[in-house]
């Protein structure tokens, strides 16, 4: 029984055992079967977007180009870890996790990384240090260089510093016999304070460098070379003017220490003339201690003699010691250089040092001014007293001359003197600055720094480093390569500054899109395509005001687009991968002004309407000619054209008569070059309409205010330009038709080898859109005014341009090859920068010319809403979606076609809501709910009967 | 046994006797196609039974007012982009919670009830359980779902959304409920207690979504966080509410439904041999 017991427990452990591992293994086996399928079903990556590309978190097709364009592998890693207000991670990652998750769908090349601790960081640093190795490794030698030259520096400097120090101590500054020569040399003084200070800014620079390059983020060696060069030049400039007063003084030195050089023979010489003359002076101005003899003509005569050959001493004196200061410089910082004058200075009669050449210049003008009193009182009937007063005058002045002249020989003596037995001290510190002394070999040294930071490739560290500091930021490397985007750029602040000043205070948080496609693929075509596209060159006809004429009479001339409101379209281009330049056709010598395309690019010419000068002012009649479009600008142009890969004509609705000016242009400035080289006609004097229909009459329009501003017009062709913007938000303003000359039988006008195609079209059959003329479009304005015709405006046929037309047109013309000859090849060893060889010429006219200047490009575009009660203004985001269109066009005449595509489309939005329709909407929602438990309360209901 | 009676019983003690005599004969008139016979006759059971329950209305009710508010608050609001990807994704977070609710007494009723047993002893298979019970609760929740065309409704009279965003978030949404009624399922077979099984639910359910988020974003290892990442539920639905259609993502809510209700059908069985 027991053992029955036993057998039976047995049987039902061994069962469970055997059902559980069974079950165990199934479990196991499925789950290495769903994760095989999971992982193949990643690796095929199969996905379809269905959006249309309207949502934000898309690759755009123009990146999907330039991923497919691309031969490396690109890793995107995500930074964003900011806790910071208005930057939250939990606000602004998720949209970006988004779309990296669809850059890594839209191609295998691209590894996404989200990092979020600061190992990841480091990692990140170190990887990102590491792709520009070879660059870095050449910057930190040369820190190496000035690291390992500073301490060798900061040995030998203070022993210098010493050295100078002890003779400077030596130097007694007043004494007429110092212990050091070059010590009572004032400037001595100040080198030792120098040298401690360069080498104090070299410890402190030093340990800048320290925290730029061992820090935390990434080394910043092109700002710690920068530092070092600085510090470097400084202590340089230094040690260079010290060197430079060292030699100054050895020459002295030499000059003085020699009884036979020529400033020391020539000094006793001097001196010794002095010492006579000064004794004639004396002499003739007779005893002071003696009264003054009866008749003083004899003495006054003699005095004047005198002093007028004392003077002559003084002149050449004065000649010979400027001469001297300037040959030698250093004898000029001797104390005894100066001689003791008594001036009047503010405070009274003072004791005031004047230089040698001074003293000897004023000592000249005054002897001759009293060789000169004295005669002409001689020649005046003074009485005799005078006489005697002037002699008395005359006996005191010869005194005071006497001791200031000897006072200026003792000077001198004492220069001379002193430099007859200079020190051991003194020439062993002006021994430091001879040739391949040790000032020599330290600036040799501090040069060798200077020379090899000169010498160092660019490294782009820096600005990484700067960007890498920042707590939200991607980082996009492309082989290599590598661009940091900061916070503001994947989500850039999208706000009217007017908005943002009136924006409430409690309301702090800034409006910003997510723009992280456009940023994205701007740095991948910087890294991918390192050459621009093209050249787009800017062309305009803006002269400038004559600057000659009076202010009130300059006027400039007024441009349709001014070659100054296009900065965000620049930029835009920019980013795109095109380099821009301008070529005003109003400067002077337009021909000297015309820029070259970018090296190994080819010119695609953006031509502006020309300006037109102002009307002719009748208060002023003087009003000079003024400088108007003509045959020598268009030959110009058209030659430049000729050369290039084509041109871009902006053309745009022009106002013909100025309500207060009056007439202004006869005809668009491009007009004849395009309708006798391309067969197309810019149709300016129409405007593009877009009216409301009468609900009541066919024939009656009223003005659409959002559509007269921003025209809504996308009906692109499957022309290459246009076809990727189909059915996008494309808005124009100004715009105007053009079209392709035909003969009555509807055969083109256009040049025999040139194929002119729609673009953009207004297509047959659309009622509520046409073209105006100006007067027509003044009328419509008049009836809203005054309200007359209910404001709406009549169309009668045959007057307005209707449907078909044109609004962008593209032509290409045949060419034979001219930009490389046929078989003209590269030479050996020759880099091959020329623009590639094509055999056709392109040119794109559009209609909308003013839809992308800055005022278009950065104004929100108006958006009125009504629920039939009430109406409603918000603003949607600019219309930059614009400039894909010219992109598209630059790429398309560049020879780019494989990056024609759509950039990152316009989201639809929900409009602004008004109050009630927010109420009528929530209320709704919920009683739709409440509606559900009541059908659920019938249903129970229902049940327990 | 009178139809009024019959349903009674179905609704308070699971399979009545009619019911197990329908499993019976169809298990036995087709022999090929008894399986999904078997299958669709519990799942009209678990239908009518939900349909018949006060907790399918009360949650519909309070599903609708906190996905109108969601809608209020987030989606029609001047400036935001006109499309249902939030309010789906907001949607999908709410199923967590409400799913686990519908399905917690699918099961376990059964087990507290005792009607099990007699289930048990009906020619059906564990799977044609699990499955039936699973359409079942799948097909109240795709007439949930459908209550909220209404918000797209508003929303395209206000507003442009792409409808085919609108479309392949719904395809999300119905794939995500599947994945999350059958983790429900599963969590039924596991107790007979209803509150317990949606704990449960709602504890596995909350490791897919806030676990696998929170993993993501805050795993120290680059490994853990691409695994959580993966594993994600909302990751993998966010492809579907930006209107794509991704493979990948489809397979990997089919495994989920999958691998748990097969783990529910074990479960089952495994009372057999307990």
């Amino acid at each position: 029984m027991a053992l029955e017991t036993k057998m039976k427990n047995t049987s039902t452990a061994g069962r469970r055992f055997l059902f559980g591992t069974n079950v165990a293994v199934l479990v196991l086996l499925l789950v290495f079967v769903l994760g095989g399928v999971n992982l193949l079903a990643n690796m095929l990556a199969w996905r379809t977007d269905l959006s249309g590309g309207l949502t934000s978190a898309r690759v755009s097709e123009r990146t999907e180009r330039i991923l497919d364009a691309g031969d490396k592998d690109i890793r995107i890693t995500t930074v964003y870890i900011s806790e910071e207000p208005g930057k939250e991670r939990r606000d602004y990652f998720p949209k970006l996790r988004d779309y990296c998750s669809e850059l890594a769908h839209a191609s295998k090349k691209v590894k996404v990384n989200h990092i979020i601790t600061a190992e990841e960081r480091v990692k990140l640093r170190d990887r990102i240090e590491s792709s520009f190795r070879s660059v870095a490794d050449e910057h930190e030698s040369a820190i190496e260089l000035a690291r390992s030259t500073w301490n060798e520096l900061r040995q030998s400097l203070p022993r210098i510093a010493q050295q100078i120090s002890a003779v400077s101590a030596m130097g007694d500054l007043q004494a007429e016999t110092s212990a050091s020569w070059l010590g009572h040399f004032t400037p001595l003084a100040r080198f030792t304070p120098r040298i401690e200070e360069g080498l104090g800014n070299l410890e402190e620079t030093g340990n800048e460098v320290e925290g730029l390059v061992s820090g935390e983020g990434i080394p910043r060696y092109q700002e710690a070379n920068s530092k070092i060069r600085q510090s470097t030049n400084g202590l340089k400039g230094d040690l260079e003017k010290m060197r430079g007063w060292l030699r100054d003084m050895n020459g002295l030195s030499e000059m003085l220490s020699s009884p036979n050089s020529d400033f020391a023979t020539k000094s006793l010489e001097s001196l010794a003339e002095l010492e006579k003359w000064v004794q004639n002076l004396e002499q003739a101005a007779g005893d002071p201690s003696q009264p003054v003899p009866e008749d003083p003509k004899p003495l006054l005569q003699k005095f004047a003699s005198a002093a007028n050959t004392l003077k002559g001493w003084a002149v050449d004196e004065q000649a010979r010691m400027q001469g001297q200061s300037e040959a030698t410089p250093g004898i000029t910082q001797d104390n005894n250089w100066f001689v003791p004058i008594e001036r009047e200075t503010i405070i009274g009669t003072a004791l005031v040092p004047t230089a040698i050449p001074e003293f000897l210049a004023l000592e000249a003008a005054n002897l001759s001014s009293w060789h000169d009193g004295i005669r002409q009182n001689l020649q005046q009937n003074l009485t005799p007293r005078e006489l005697q007063d002037l002699a008395e005058r005359v006996q005191r002045v010869a005194a005071a001359k006497a001791n200031r002249l000897r006072a200026y020989r003792q000077s001198v003596e004492s220069i001379l003197r002193k430099g007859a037995n200079i020190d051991e001290a003194s020439k062993a510190v002006m021994d430091l600055a001879a040739e391949d002394g040790q000032f020599d070999q330290i600036i040799e040294r501090l040069d060798a720094i200077t020379e090899a930071i000169d010498d160092l490739p660019e490294l782009k560290l820096d600005d990484l480093a700067t960007r890498m500091e920042e707590e939200n930021l991607v980082v996009v490397e492309y082989g290599d390569d590598v661009r940091v985007l900061k916070f503001d750029d994947i989500w850039p602040i999208n706000e009217p500054m007017s908005a943002r000043m009136s924006r409430p205070q409690d309301q702090s948080e800034t409006v910003r899109v997510f723009r992280a496609d456009a940023a994205v693929s701007s740095a991948l075509l910087a890294m991918s395509q390192p050459e621009p596209f093209a050249t787009v060159i800017i062309v305009g006809f803006e002269p400038q005001p004559e600057q000659q004429m009076p202010q009130q009479m300059r006027s400039s001339h007024i441009p349709l687009i001014s070659m100054n409101e296009l900065s965000t379209l620049k930029e835009l281009l920019e980013q795109a991968n095109f380099e821009i330049k301008e070529w005003n056709l109003g400067d002077d010598d337009p021909a000297a002004s015309k820029p070259e395309p970018a090296k190994g690019t080819e010119a695609v010419y953006l031509v502006l309407p020309p300006a037109v000068p102002p009307p002719q002012n009748m208060m002023m009649r003087q009003q000079g000619p003024q400088k108007e479009f003509g045959e020598t600008e268009m030959r110009l142009l058209r030659d430049a054209i000729e050369g290039s890969a084509g041109a871009i004509f902006l053309a745009s609705w022009e106002m013909r008569i100025h309500p207060m000016m009056g007439s202004l242009v006869a005809e668009y400035g491009y007009a004849g070059y395009l309708r006798d080289h391309w067969g197309i006609e810019v149709q300016d004097t129409y405007r593009l309409l877009r009216m409301v229909p009468d609900a009541n009459d066919p024939d009656k329009f009223g003005l659409d205010p959002e559509q007269f501003s921003h025209l809504q017009l996308s009906t692109f062709t499957e022309h290459p330009i246009g076809k990727p913007l189909k059915a996008r938000r494309m808005l124009w303003g100004n715009a105007c038709p053009v079209r392709e000359l035909k003969n009555a039988e509807g055969e083109s006008l256009a040049p025999e080898n040139v194929t002119v195609q729609p673009v953009l079209t207004v297509p047959a059959g659309v009622r509520d859109t046409w073209a105006e003329t100006q007067q027509y479009m003044q009328m419509l304005f008049y009836y809203i005014q005054t309200g007359q015709r209910e404001g709406k405006y009549e169309k009668v046929a045959g007057r307005s341009l209707e449907p078909p037309f044109a609004v962008v047109l593209a032509a290409t013309k045949k060419i034979e090859p001219t930009i490389r000859p046929a078989g003209e090849e590269a030479g050996e060893g020759e880099a091959d920068d020329r623009a590639p060889a094509r055999d056709h010429r392109r040119v794109v006219v559009l209609g909308m010319g003013r839809s992308f200047t800055d005022d278009y490009l950065q104004q929100r575009v108006p958006r009125l809403e009504s629920d039939g009660k009430r109406a409603s203004f918000s603003t949607d985001p600019p219309p930059l979606e614009d400039v894909e269109l010219l992109v598209n066009a630059a790429c398309w005449i560049g020879g780019r076609d494989d990056m024609i595509a759509a950039g990152p489309p316009d989201i639809p939005r929900v409009p602004a809501l008004s109050k009630q329709a927010e109420t009528t909407s929530l209320v709704v929602v919920l009683a739709w709910a409440v509606a559900i438990g009541v059908v659920g309360g019938v249903v129970m209901m229902a049940r327990r009967k | 046994m009178s139809a009024q009676t019959g349903a009674r019983a179905v609704a308070e003690h699971g399979v009545s006797t009619g019911e197990k005599e329908q499993l019976q004969a169809g298990s036995k008139a087709q022999p090929g196609g008894g399986w999904s016979t078997a299958t669709a006759a519990i799942t009209h059971r678990e239908l009518s039974s939900l349909f018949y329950s006060w907790i399918a209305y009360i949650l519909g009710f309070l599903f609708l007012s906190v996905v109108g508010v969601l809608f209020y608050r987030y989606t029609l609001v001047g400036g935001q982009e006109a499309s249902m990807q939030s309010l789906f994704n907001q949607i999908a977070q709410l199923l967590v919670f409400v799913l686990p609710l519908l399905t917690m007494k699918a099961v376990s009723e059964e087990f507290a009830s005792g009607s099990i047993e007699t289930l048990m002893t009906a020619p059906v298979t564990d799977a044609s359980v699990v499955v039936g019970k699973f359409l079942g609760v799948f097909l109240l929740y795709l007439g949930l779902l459908a209550t909220t065309i209404i918000h797209v409704i508003i929303l395209s009279i206000h507003a442009n959304p792409i409808a085919s965003v609108t479309l392949t978030g719904y395809l999300g949404l119905i794939l995500l409920g599947a994945a999350f009624i059958s983790v429900g399922v599963f969590a039924s077979t596991c107790t007979r207690h209803q509150l317990l099984a949606a704990v449960i639910a709602i504890g596995i359910l909350g490791l897919f979504v806030f676990g696998a988020q929170f993993g993501t974003e805050s795993a120290g290892d680059q490994w853990v966080r691409e695994v959580c990442s993966y594993v994600n539920v909302m990751g993998q639905f966010s492809a579907f509410s930006a209107g794509k259609l991704d493979f990948a993502s489809m397979v990997f809510f089919a495994s989920i439904t999958g691998f748990f209700l097969f783990l529910a059908s074990k479960v089952l069985e495994s009372r057999r041999w307990r």
